[in-house]
């Protein structure tokens, strides 16, 4: 029997296995290695959440001052927290999976006289915390408008607080409860590709709500207007809502709302959803979570007829045919990535959500009179078209530059980098193998951005060529840029496929890159087109041709590092 | 086949020195035991043979190639099996069999055949087209055994290779090794199995804190040892500083568990007298520092 206080040793030990805590402590503050690496890290996430925690306040600030001409303060928080929620679930099902059932410290943790419920209440703790970086952005920039606007004393910093900390408990306490329930109940052959179907569903359902509230503002309606219609069309969206999942108006009321009985009635409301959702976490935790935990580990024996015999025969043969290192290296990349779903999600997911994301607002703001004037300038002048091509491309980078599948490239590998250290394919053929994954990868995560934006802008095949041209280029660039990074400092020790990704620096360390392209490119461009006074074929031929020469230096810089720096991994 | 030259590996920067000038020949056509307690340095000195690490002074050859220099050529004659087969959880068995056989280049045919020798020899044919995430540690183990085997190597070297298989596997693997000895190729392993060693082994290094204390046959290592009988003995002779029975006086909880020294308290004994520590086959007994790696 586990004692009730085992809990905190089981999830101070897990917190530390998941976020490598004790080992970064020695490494950075004991012995005071790489210490330029949290610097680095800071910086670049400071800058990050100043950059998307300024432009989430606008919005919530619009949120704010329409709530208020509509009668609806709250409907800021409201729409903040829904959306965090629905984030929350959405990638909360791989990550909750990778850490509940793929750590490496259950063979340790599982002997131990401990409840399966402390365990999986101590996993899902660890989980939990991981998640405070996103809560803060998505209400940061909402409480940060309201007090501007409408003030914000003690009492309402410290219900924010509140709020913050309990946010993520229902939205991973259902991605736990599905997580649990898939891998008790669904046959184990078919368990990623479910969760991956099971995001994407739920990715549609995101984008589709989005595109509901964003997308339908009708031609030549000012947005501002339009939403304040929609707020007051109906008797009380927040009461609606709160229908469908009240914690959201509770945590929403408990902050903003004047009358303090209401407030700690809300609080009192939110708090017990958040523990019921712990609960449920921990009874079926404790019912379910061995089951599958243990079953996964089983291997159950098919019973096969003797057609499926011959098939899976056949199957092997060709299996069996003799391939190039360079296909056998790629076919490994390919399997292994899009076989985790932490991988495929985090790799592909901003595939389907980067053009939504960047169509949107092209869809309602096309209809704000000032963006209007300015679309309209565009035209006139002549090269609009030239201007979205290059747009275009600047998405593929930005796509390239958030792209996971070479910045983990190597970091990925963790405990089994010992079969790619003793294989006799070189390094730079390793690289090639991964960079072509990569290159793979960034091709069809692009697809649908070249593809919305190509029909939305209606660019002509010349200039949709232009786009892939550069698109393609400094995509290159950024991904053997995060190869050749990840080479020289991967991040092998991670005890969850999650950590490889999620809580590897190295994803962020192309961003800064693709941002310095992309403004290095427009500032060419105007002084090329301005100055110089160069046609636009021309102009992109000098773009593309920089951007090429950049991608075949990098090129041969990391096949020619890759024996030094794979020889500096030792395993 | 492999011949290791003065090889030395020092971590944190000099501060601890897992493997400290060892050299060793392991002929063509026989199994090579590497044996020594925990820490002595084996699977550092195994994981610079094959690639996984660097060592800071000597040389290693496989087959007359340099493995720094050549470690392509190297690689491509040894076949590996870590102490714990950290395999690829979302391969299946056989897509990881068919990925080493891509990378060292087996030919289909040659490929087939082998595959469905190994296979059916370790019992895996059923569960090879299962992840290998679903896989026992065994199973493991086998599949990492197989892989090795599967590109015919000229060196096997293998670190702990009998952990985690049943006896009939450990049998069949042993059988597996010598038919390779018989080939003309050579198996280098580490094992704290004794009795293991003690019957498969052509020739027995032991390694005791980075360095090489003794090594031989068996009768050559009795013969050093001044007649010790079994291997178990030699091992603890030229390893331990202290003798067995001095450590094992006062077991844990402060109760006599074993003695030869006649029945009672072990408080109620004084420290007695050293016993005769003969010195080992290399007499090579210097203390050294802690051990990050076996």
């Amino acid at each position: 029997m586990s004692a009730p206080s085992s809990f905190w040793p089981v999830f101070r030990v897990t917190l530390d296995n998941t976020y490598s805590l004790t080992a970064a402590y020695h490494r950075y503050i004991l012995r005071r290695e790489r210490l330029w690496e949290p610097i680095l890290a800071g910086f670049g996430l400071a800058s990050l959440a100043v950059i998307f925690g300024y432009g989430l306040y606008q919005v919530a600030r619009g949120f704010v001052s329409a709530g208020f001409v509509v009668g609806q303060p709250g409907i800021a928080f409201t729409f903040s927290l829904l959306a965090l929620m629905v984030l929350l679930i959405f990638f909360g099902i791989p990550a909750v999976i990778s850490v509940f059932y793929f750590s490496n410290d259950l063979d340790l943790l599982v002997p131990l006289p401990l409840k399966p419920g402390t365990i999986l209440l101590a996993k899902f703790g660890a989980v939990l915390v991981g998640e405070y970086a996103v809560v803060a952005l998505a209400l940061v920039p909402t409480a940060v408008a309201w007090a501007q606007t409408v003030g914000g004393g003690p009492a309402f910093w410290l219900c924010v607080v509140v709020v913050m900390a309990l946010a993520p408990v229902i939205p991973l306490g259902l991605s736990a409860l599905v997580a649990i329930g898939m891998m008790r109940f669904v046959n184990r052959r078919h368990r990623d590709l479910l969760i991956v179907i099971f995001s994407i569903l739920l990715t549609g359902f995101f984008l589709g709500l989005q595109v509901l509230v964003f997308g339908a503002v009708p031609q030549g309606q000012d947005p501002q207007a339009y939403l304040q219609a929609l707020l007051a069309g109906r008797v009380d969206l927040v009461a609606e809502m709160g229908r469908a999942f009240p914690p959201v108006v509770w945590a929403t009321r408990a902050i903003v709302s004047p009358d303090l009985g209401v407030r700690l009635g809300s609080l009192l409301g939110f708090v017990a959803a958040c523990l019921a959702a712990v609960g449920a976490v921990a009874l079926v935790g404790e019912k379910l979570f061995y089951g599958g935990l243990i079953g996964g580990a089983e291997l159950p024996r098919r019973r096969l007829d003797e057609a499926a015999v011959e098939a899976a025969r056949r199957r092997a043969e060709a299996a069996t045919r003799q391939r190039g290192v360079l296909r056998a290296l790629f076919l490994r990349e390919w399997r292994l990535f899009v076989r985790v779903p932490i991988y495929a999600l985090n790799g592909f997911a901003p595939a389907l959500i980067v053009p939504v994301v960047f169509i949107l607002p092209v869809l309602t703001l096309r209809t704000d009179p000032d963006i209007e004037r300015l679309l309209r300038a565009v035209e006139a002048s002549g090269n609009a078209q030239f201007y979205m091509a290059l747009l275009v491309a600047a998405v593929m980078l930005f796509l390239a530059g958030i792209n996971t599948t070479s910045a983990t490239a190597v970091s990925r590998e963790g405990r089994t980098l010992w079969v790619s250290k003793v294989i006799p394919a070189s390094p730079a053929q390793q690289v090639r193998g991964k960079l072509l994954f990569a290159s793979v990868g960034a091709m069809v995560s692009t697809l649908p951005t070249l593809v919305v934006f190509s029909v939305f802008f209606g660019l002509t095949p010349l200039r949709i060529v232009e786009a892939i041209l550069l698109g393609s280029a400094g995509s290159a660039v950024l991904l053997i840029f995060g190869l050749l990074y990840d080479m020289w400092r991967p991040f092998l020790g991670w005890t969850n496929p999650q950590q490889a990704v999620k809580s590897n620096l190295n994803v962020i360390v192309p961003l800064p890159v693709g941002f310095g392209l992309i403004l290095g490119g427009l500032a060419l461009v105007r002084w090329l087109t301005g100055s110089v006074g160069l046609g636009e074929l021309t102009v992109v031929a000098v773009l593309a041709g920089i951007l090429v020469a950049l991608a075949v230096v990098l090129y041969r810089v990391t096949l020619s590092l890759a024996d030094t720096l794979y020889g500096r991994l030792e395993v | 086949m492999l011949s290791i030259r003065k090889v030395s590996k020092s971590y944190r920067r000099g501060e601890i020195k897992a493997v400290d000038d060892l050299s060793l020949e392991v002929p063509a056509g026989q199994i090579f035991g590497f044996l020594g307690p925990n820490g002595a340095g084996k699977t550092t000195t195994i994981k610079m043979v094959v690639g996984l690490l660097r060592p800071d002074s000597g040389t290693i050859t496989v087959d007359g190639i340099d493995v720094q220099a050549r470690p392509l050529e190297a690689k491509r004659r040894i076949g590996f099996v870590p102490d714990y087969p950290e395999l690829y959880e979302k391969l299946t068995g056989l897509e990881y069999l068919n990925f080493i056989g891509d990378v060292f280049g087996v030919p289909t045919d040659i490929r087939r055949s082998r595959l469905g020798e190994l296979l059916e020899m370790f019992d895996l044919r059923d569960a090879v087209r299962e992840l290998v995430q679903t896989f026992s540690h065994g199973m493991r183990q086998k599949l990492a055994v197989i892989a090795a085997v599967l590109p015919d190597p000229k060196l096997l070297i293998l670190d702990e290779p009998m952990t985690g298989l049943d006896p009939r596997s450990a049998a069949l693997f042993k059988e597996l090794m010598r038919q390779r000895c018989d080939q003309g190729k050579a198996v280098f392993f580490s094992t704290h199995v004794l009795d293991v060693a003690e019957r498969v082994c052509d020739r027995i290094a032991i390694i005791n804190r980075g360095r090489l204390v003794a090594e031989g046959s068996m009768e050559e290592l009795r013969r050093l040892a001044a007649g010790e009988a079994t291997l178990e003995r030699i091992f603890l002779e030229v390893t331990e500083e202290k003798p067995l029975e001095e450590v094992v006086r006062r077991p844990v909880g402060g109760r006599r568990e074993t003695g030869d020294r006649g029945p009672g308290r072990a408080s109620d004994r004084g420290p007695g007298p050293t016993p005769d520590r003969r010195p080992g086959p290399t007499a090579d007994r210097r203390p050294g520092p802690g051990r990050e790696q076996d």
